[in-house]
């Protein structure tokens, strides 16, 4: 077991402060703990990772319900979870499909999610570094790992990921990871309702960076 | 062989879950020590406001971007100072305080757009970096700066347009890709060829990647890939959570009542 500890600023962008008031509600609470994976797991989401208090922002499982509460409800036809609607209305309906396990550690203190089968497992930094659609978008990344797509690529030159080392996805057709990433993000961007632009300006701004920098052979295109 | 049998109580020799002790910090802001408070109090509370969600989030933004905007150039210059204030590792801070130049879109901003934009890339400092790259927060910090410069191109500034030009040649790829579209979208009829006269051959393709609609793109294929096809499931309501103070169904206490 490690033991870690986190020092969390009372006001931020990230926008937890707000979404507090709007999960805090027992049927919220009920229907993210079974349909994202965290049902069967709370021995991952106790002693301080937010479990006996999951409508304190400031603790993890109540950021990570603001993260399932943006998945679920950013469509402004959320009912409709069509596979053959846009990303931003079925990502919920992926993530439900392809995470079984959702479970909260430590991790070296910057780690933000790593996945093993349909079990996926989330770090200080999913909670503390990435903001509301950020962690959308790695639910997203991780479920598509999930789901059985590796990477199949090494990054490109220059890039923020590790100019050379393995991780990227040869490319936008490949349908990898980083582009389910990137593509809600778009859709975030373009189309996402109960938010604020701020919110879908940052998500245009990590949209791009992960276009520029996660595909061996650049998209060609930018949001 | 036989299955163990575990009650709730049975001693276990270990546990694979971790143990995590949150504190509470005062804003990382400044602002409201400052000489100008009551003009802090305001950034900060719009610095909050960015990340609301629901269906008043926007509305509540935006007015209070509003008041900002009274004081537009008094509040580029304390964003600029708190930028400069706040610690490297406030990521997300750092870029709050550039986000709200680009929507104040005041010519205040220039010089300290063009500062941030000067400065060589801080080392990165992640260890996985396809999990985590600080080098990516600070390329976002700068994308979101060249936006700055295309509002206020957008707004007529021709230094913003000379700007764009300047950090066309930017270290970074992604900062060097936002210049040239903004250029290419402000910088007047000859903007192609100028781009071409400034960009060395290995980055003249930057011209050719367009902005595009997300609807345009090709579109991952739904359905596929999938662990277990689940059946429909009981979605709630979006707006059972826009507290009013009397949702009898609100947690109270010993939550989730899951396991």
């Amino acid at each position: 077991m490690a033991r870690c500890t986190y020092t969390v600023p009372d006001k931020s962008a990230s926008g937890d402060n707000l979404y507090g008031a709007l999960i805090c509600n027992q049927t919220y609470i009920s229907y993210f703990w079974n349909a994202y994976g965290f049902q069967g797991n709370k021995d991952y989401w106790d002693d301080g990772f937010g479990w006996e208090d999951c409508c304190n922002t400031s603790k993890p499982l109540a950021r990570a319900f603001n993260g399932c509460y943006l998945l679920t409800y950013s469509a402004q036809d959320y009912q409709n979870e069509s596979w053959n609607s846009p990303i931003l209305n079925w990502g919920r309906r992926y993530v439900r499909n392809n995470i079984d396990d959702l479970r909260s550690k430590c991790g070296d203190g910057s780690a933000i999610a790593s996945t093993s089968g349909d079990t996926v497992e989330v770090y200080l930094g999913f909670f503390y570094t990435k903001d509301v659609p950020g962690r959308a978008e790695t639910l997203m990344h991780e479920s598509r790992h999930a789901g059985g797509k590796p990477h199949n690529a090494t990054f490109p030159k220059g890039s923020v990921f590790g100019d050379g080392k393995g991780g990227a996805d040869s490319n936008w057709g490949y349908e990898g990871a980083w582009m389910y990433g990137a593509l809600y993000l778009w859709w975030f961007f373009a189309a996402g309702a109960r938010t604020t632009s701020a919110m879908r300006a940052r998500a245009r701004q990590r949209g791009n960076l992960v276009i520029d920098n996660a595909f061996a052979t650049h998209p060609g295109f930018s949001i | 062989m036989e299955p163990v049998i575990h009650s709730a109580d049975t001693p276990r020799l270990a546990t694979v879950d971790d143990k995590l002790e949150i504190t509470a910090s005062v804003s990382p802001f400044s602002f409201e020590r400052g000489n100008q408070p009551e003009l802090g109090a305001l950034i900060v509370e719009a610095i909050n406001l960015m990340g609301g969600a629901g269906p008043c989030a926007e509305e509540n933004y935006q007015r209070a971007v509003d008041r900002l905007a009274r004081n537009a150039g008094a509040v580029v210059v304390l964003l600029a100072e708190e930028y400069e204030r706040l610690d490297a590792s406030q990521y997300l801070d750092r870029w709050a305080l550039v986000h709200l130049m680009v929507e104040l879109r005041h010519d205040a901003a220039l010089d300290f757009v063009d500062r941030l934009l000067s400065r060589k890339l801080p080392e990165e400092r992640g260890v996985d970096l396809h999990s985590f790259s600080t080098l990516a927060e600070e390329v976002m910090i700068r994308t979101t700066a060249v936006d700055v410069l295309t509002g206020l191109a957008h707004d007529g500034s021709s230094r913003a347009v000379e700007l764009m030009l300047r950090h066309v040649g930017h270290e970074n790829f992604s900062v060097r890709r936002a210049a040239v579209q903004g250029y290419l979208e402000h910088g007047g009829e000859g903007a192609r060829e100028t781009l071409l006269k400034h960009l060395p051959e290995r980055d003249q393709h930057l011209i050719d990647i367009k902005r595009v609609d997300v609807r345009t793109v090709p579109q991952a294929e739904g359905g596929r890939f999938l662990v277990c096809r689940d059946s429909r499931d009981d979605l709630p309501s979006h707006d059972l959570g826009v507290a009013d103070g009397s949702n009898d169904n609100k947690a109270k206490s010993g939550c989730p009542h899951c396991d």
